[in-house]
């Protein structure tokens, strides 16, 4: 051996190349068993697809109503999604950069909204407003209800956001106006738009707000198809139109330049900037987040309350109380809540600390997720159970696991970031005293990570207790969730029955809807990596 | 003894070959300072020795086990080095002793080994305090006594002391220093401070292109630097032009006596001379010297630096002087400038 290594030209044969370090293959493993699982659905997708054939394809493609359908979504899409942007980053402007006075009450009844479901919200409206339809009921429930996905990074990023900037552009001579623009906007730019491709999947994906406001899209028409008309080919054929715009919406946003450029160089000094003061414009501003919070929280939670106050019955007998209904929401939401925490761990650990062009490639292929809508991963899941899972169809694993697919990109946001805000080097220290990479993961990672973990289970939480059409679908035998019992009473426009399942539906979410608000005003980083 | 000796180091990242052929012998039971500029991959030399990276090509040999080659890789947890980085690194969700106590068996932490550490860096009584409790200064002493707490064969430290203010920094170096010295382990410090590195150290390595240019003990390297770029980089140096005559040069500052066996000596020609600071008299009384004018005063308190330009054609660049902080010289002073003691030289 010493021989070897005084003779140089020995020890050239022993280098091939440059030495690596290796990432744990545990790791590696566990993240790659993680992506393929949730690109099953994807896979069946296309197998399903396969089936029909590619002329039957074309001939349910290319009719006029594609057409329409396109338009529908298209216009729906754009407004909504601009509306959110305005109004989430100017709320989130007031409240953390303004001298608005109730800024802390305002920042919690601004974000309650993203707990009540978006058919919740129209239920409210449509309650009250029996008229209210079509286009423009579909853009101003729908802005009511996903604002909150903007807010909610905009604010973090504002709050987080270098204040020195804005006041070196003060003290070079800009206005405040030019300083809004040109420095905040900018600062804030790649929260704003992961927020914005947050909004724009959420419109692909809604179903329960659309069917009630009578507005057809892809995903009623896919799930009118499937449901009602039990043609799944047509139901197949038309979420490969859906799913292609998601991806597009995916790779639209991920191509955009200086993407999540937004760190500041020197320390994370947690210094906050002086506020701006509102002046003349304070009380048009708190008219205007009255307003806000009166149409997005007052209406739904308001016409609730009349309904219950006021009873009434219906005809419609309940399959279920609602006692049993809460326990099966709540246990399956906890369940993929846990079940998507889990799974995104790896993952998170991989990307963050194992950099490469495969574990980039890996973790994107998993927030390909996104752009599926519920009503696709459902229907994946049903072609996957009847066909080769049957004992599985409609049993409570695969609801979990449809919730756990669909919500996965949510789990892996949070659980990253924390992981990203974990210094390397304590892990680095770790080992150095002795502990094996496992232990270190353990005794280390997992006590830094712990609010990011729980950060996901709520978020996911919070989205499976609210989530409509992948449960009407999937919803196991002989059980009601809260969500389908609601739905089944609102079709039947029995709206005081439905009141209750409603109101312990936005009970059970705001809870974690409030924590996730803590979390988000508490992490700094989460702002650039939102939107993956 | 060799305490950890590394050989040939290759490192790459990506386009920057950061480290290019790093030789390092490091005495056992020694203190050596790795002195740097930002920027000459001092971290990642530690980084290497403490198995968070692996060298491209070389070799790290830890004692007398090998711990990185060609053909082996140690993994950081069994190398037994106790490292100690620039913010401390503290686990936040642990408390003093915990994080003391963090690489010792379960049974070794309810004997006396961590209250006793704890004493040893000056901080009993601290035990159940979180990092985010204690001064900078203490945290500091806590990561030490973390990497002491596991009898590491090496200990290696990424600029301690920066993130100290410099009121503390003081006394903290000289505590780690004699903790160090009554633990008897070999401790390797990087620094880009060459203070720090001379004062503290029992010897210095500096590195720079990759390699290290000189090893030596504090005084070795600041009074025989193996070049002109060394010698600045080592203290402050005034490099002045001079034509070399047997054991004298000529210059600016007129005739000044070059130190024996110099190879300059026997080749003679141009070369440039190092005169350091502290070796050029200025005075405002008169008296022998070359003529010249302060431009500016640096006032330390207890001395005092000044920037002279020379009336001489022969060195248009201002030199530096520094007096004692009695009564320094006011900037617009005409002087007289004369250099005391021998001086080194090399080929220009």
């Amino acid at each position: 051996m010493s021989i070897a290594l005084t003779d140089p030209g020995v020890l050239a044969h022993h280098r091939p190349g440059p030495r690596r370090m290796r990432t744990p293959r545990v790791l590696t493993v566990t993240s790659l068993a993680v992506a393929v699982a949730l690109l099953v659905p994807v896979v069946f997708l296309l197998v399903d697809a396969g089936q029909i054939g590619e002329t039957s394809i074309s001939r349910l493609l290319f009719r006029e109503l594609t057409a329409s359908l396109l338009w529908n979504t298209v216009r729906l899409a754009v407004v909504t999604t601009i509306l959110c942007a305005i109004i989430g980053t100017a709320a989130a402007w007031w409240i953390e950069r303004t001298t608005l006075p109730g800024r802390r009450a305002w920042a919690v009844l601004v974000i309650l909204p993203a707990a009540v479901p978006d058919f919740v919200i129209a239920y409210g409206w449509l309650s009250a407003a029996p008229w209210l339809s079509g286009y423009w009921g579909a853009v101003l429930v729908m802005t009511l209800g996903l604002y909150p996905l903007v807010y909610l990074p905009v604010a973090a990023s504002l709050r987080s956001a270098d204040p020195g900037q804005e006041e070196v552009a003060r003290s070079l001579g800009l206005r405040p106006a030019a300083v809004f623009w040109r420095v905040t906007l900018r600062q804030a730019r790649a929260a704003l738009l992961g927020g914005c491709l947050l909004v724009s999947l959420a419109l692909l994906a809604e179903y329960g707000a659309f069917e009630m406001l009578r507005y057809q899209t892809f995903t009623t028409e896919i799930f009118t198809e499937f449901q009602v008309g039990f043609n799944a080919p047509a139901a197949c054929a038309l979420s490969l139109v859906l799913v292609v715009m998601g991806v597009i919406i995916l790779g639209a946003e991920a191509s955009l330049p200086d993407h999540g450029r937004t760190s500041r160089v020197g320390p994370m000094v947690a210094r906050r900037g002086a506020r701006m003061s509102l002046g003349q414009a304070t009380v048009p501003v708190l008219i205007a987040l009255s307003l806000l919070v009166a149409m997005a929280l007052g209406v739904p939670v308001g016409m609730i309350t009349y309904w219950l106050v006021r009873g009434g019955s219906s005809t419609l007998p309940a399959t279920t109380s609602v006692l049993s209904a809460t326990l099966y929401t709540a246990a399956y939401s906890a369940a993929a809540a846990a079940l998507a925490a889990l799974l995104a761990l790896p993952v998170a650990i991989l990307a963050v600390r194992h950099r490469s062009r495969w574990s980039r490639l890996l973790e994107r292929s998993t927030l390909l997720v996104q752009a599926l809508p519920g009503v696709v991963v459902a229907l994946a899941l049903v072609f996957l159970g009847t066909n080769y899972l049957l004992p599985l169809y409609q049993s409570p694993p695969m609801l979990v696991a449809a919730y756990a697919v669909l919500f996965f990109p949510l789990a892996l946001i949070a659980v990253r970031a924390t992981v990203a805000r974990a210094p390397v080097g304590l892990e680095e220290i770790a080992r150095s005293l002795g502990k094996r990479p496992l232990r270190v993961r353990i005794e280390v990672t997992i006590p830094l990570i712990a609010p990011g973990i729980a950060a996901a289970f709520c978020l996911v939480f919070m989205a499976s207790v609210t989530e409509l059409t992948a449960t009407l679908i999937l919803v196991p035998t002989g059980v009601q969730t809260l969500a389908t019992q609601f739905w089944a009473f609102t079709s039947n426009v029995s709206y005081s029955a439905a009141a209750p399942y409603a109101a312990v539906m936005i009970g059970l979410a705001i809870v974690p809807a409030l924590l996730v608000g803590r979390w988000f005003s508490q992490n700094q980083s989460s702002s650039a990596t939102l939107g993956g | 003894m060799s305490g950890l000796l590394a050989e040939d180091v290759h490192k790459r990242f990506g386009p920057n070959q950061v480290l290019t052929g790093l030789t390092l012998d490091v005495p056992a039971g020694s203190l050596t300072a790795v002195l740097g500029s930002s920027g000459s991959g001092k971290t990642t030399l530690l980084r290497i020795i403490a198995g968070f990276e692996r060298a491209d090509s070389g070799r790290i040999q830890l004692g007398d086990a090998p711990v990185d080659g060609p053909a082996c890789f140690v993994a950081p947890e069994r190398r037994r080095i106790g490292y100690v980085p620039q913010d401390g690194a503290l686990f936040p969700h642990l408390t003093v002793a915990a994080n003391i106590g963090f690489g010792i068996t379960r049974r070794a932490r309810r004997t006396a080994k961590v209250p006793d550490l704890c004493a040893m860096v000056g901080l009993a009584g601290l035990e159940r305090r979180y990092p985010h409790e204690l001064s900078g200064g203490q945290q500091q002493r806590v990561a030490l006594a973390r990497a002491l707490a596991v009898n590491p064969t090496v200990v290696l430290m990424d600029e301690p002391f920066s993130s100290l203010d410099p009121a503390m920094r003081a006394s903290v170096r000289a505590d780690v220093r004699a903790i160090l010295r009554a633990a008897g382990v070999t401790a390797v410090l990087v620094t880009h401070d060459q203070d720090e590195a001379l004062s503290l150290a029992d010897h210095v390595a500096v590195l720079r292109d990759g390699a290290i240019g000189q090893f030596g003990r504090p005084q070795e390297l600041y009074e025989h630097p193996v070049d002109a770029r060394m010698a600045g980089f080592l203290g402050e140096a005034n490099l002045v032009p001079g034509i070399a005559d047997g054991r004298t040069a000529q210059t600016a500052l007129g005739a000044v006596r070059l130190r024996e066996g110099l190879a300059v000596e026997t080749a003679g020609g141009s070369v440039v001379v190092l005169i350091r600071p502290e070796q050029i008299v200025a005075s405002s009384n008169g008296g022998p010297g070359v003529r010249g004018t302060v431009v500016d005063c640096e006032y330390h308190g207890h001395d005092a630096v000044l920037t002279v330009r020379t009336d001489a054609d022969g060195h248009p660049a201002p030199l530096r002087a520094r007096t004692d902080g009695v009564d320094p010289i006011a900037p617009g002073t005409a002087v007289t400038l004369s250099v005391r003691g021998d001086v080194l030289a090399w080929t220009a």
